[in-house]
């Protein structure tokens, strides 16, 4: 059985804090389902190297329309991008621009600062590499 | 007065692994008293175009959503990387996020918990 080894936990504490993992940030966008594509695609030619998504369902002021009394289900598409600190800026404009989330009704992008983060390194070694 | 603004003691740690894996996850963290989760199935993009072109640009996989407390989040990001071999490229991902507020049964909880 896998348990926390308590003694490695300083340890690991100091490598964490050594290691500057405050750099990352998590960008989340809420889209209409469909449109995930092309969110992927800005961030991809702004620099980001991936991204998941979720299938969800909305419930905000614009998603109340009906078809002869029929409520049609908002579908939404989640996608969530991990990407360096530096780069965030550049790939929201890019999302936003791409996917129209000017305009009302299109979607939301927002994005949430991480704290520890493990299993990205290809993001690090492409950006050694770069 | 102005009251002190204090963000509660505990992560949203989020695991991006393959479909499958996610059962794995909630394995490992039941084990370690973590039983607040929840698995969501999503999917994954790659970064090859030619596995695209083959029709393999998509990748199934599973998102595991939990609450940890402060201290212990460290330790269970490095668990996770080891244990289900986070170091081969693409394998997947675990990382946490500080919630900026919570409720009061919510943090109640946890703390009966630990």
């Amino acid at each position: 059985m896998a348990r926390i080894d308590y003694d490695k936990v300083k340890q690991i504490n100091k490598s964490v804090a050594k290691n500057k993992n405050k750099d990352f940030d998590l960008i989340i966008v809420v889209i209409n389902k469909g449109f995930s594509d092309y969110v992927v695609d800005a961030a991809r030619d702004a620099g980001a190297s991936g991204a998941t998504i979720i299938a969800g369902r909305g419930t905000g002021v614009h998603e109340n329309d009906s078809i002869l009394g029929i409520k049609i289900q908002p579908e939404k598409e989640i996608v969530m991008i991990l990407v360096y600190r530096t780069k965030r800026k550049q790939i929201m404009k890019q999302i936003c621009e791409r996917a129209n989330l000017n305009e009302v009704g299109k979607g939301v992008c927002f994005s949430m600062p991480v704290s520890d983060i493990a299993g990205i390194n290809h993001l690090i070694l492409g950006s050694k590499n770069k | 007065m102005a009251r002190k603004k204090m963000a509660p003691p505990f992560e949203i740690m989020i695991s991006i692994v393959d479909r499958g894996d996610g059962e794995k996850v909630a394995k490992l963290l039941e084990q370690n008293n973590i039983n607040h989760l929840v698995i969501l199935q999503g999917i994954g993009t790659t970064e090859s175009e030619l596995a695209e072109l083959f029709g393999f640009g998509v990748v199934e996989r599973d998102i595991v959503v939990s609450l940890i407390d402060q201290e212990r989040s460290k330790a269970m990001v490095e668990l996770l990387y080891t244990d289900l071999n986070m170091g081969i490229e693409h394998s997947g991902c675990v990382f946490t996020i500080s919630p900026s507020s919570a409720t009061l049964d919510l943090l109640n909880t946890l703390n009966m918990e630990n």
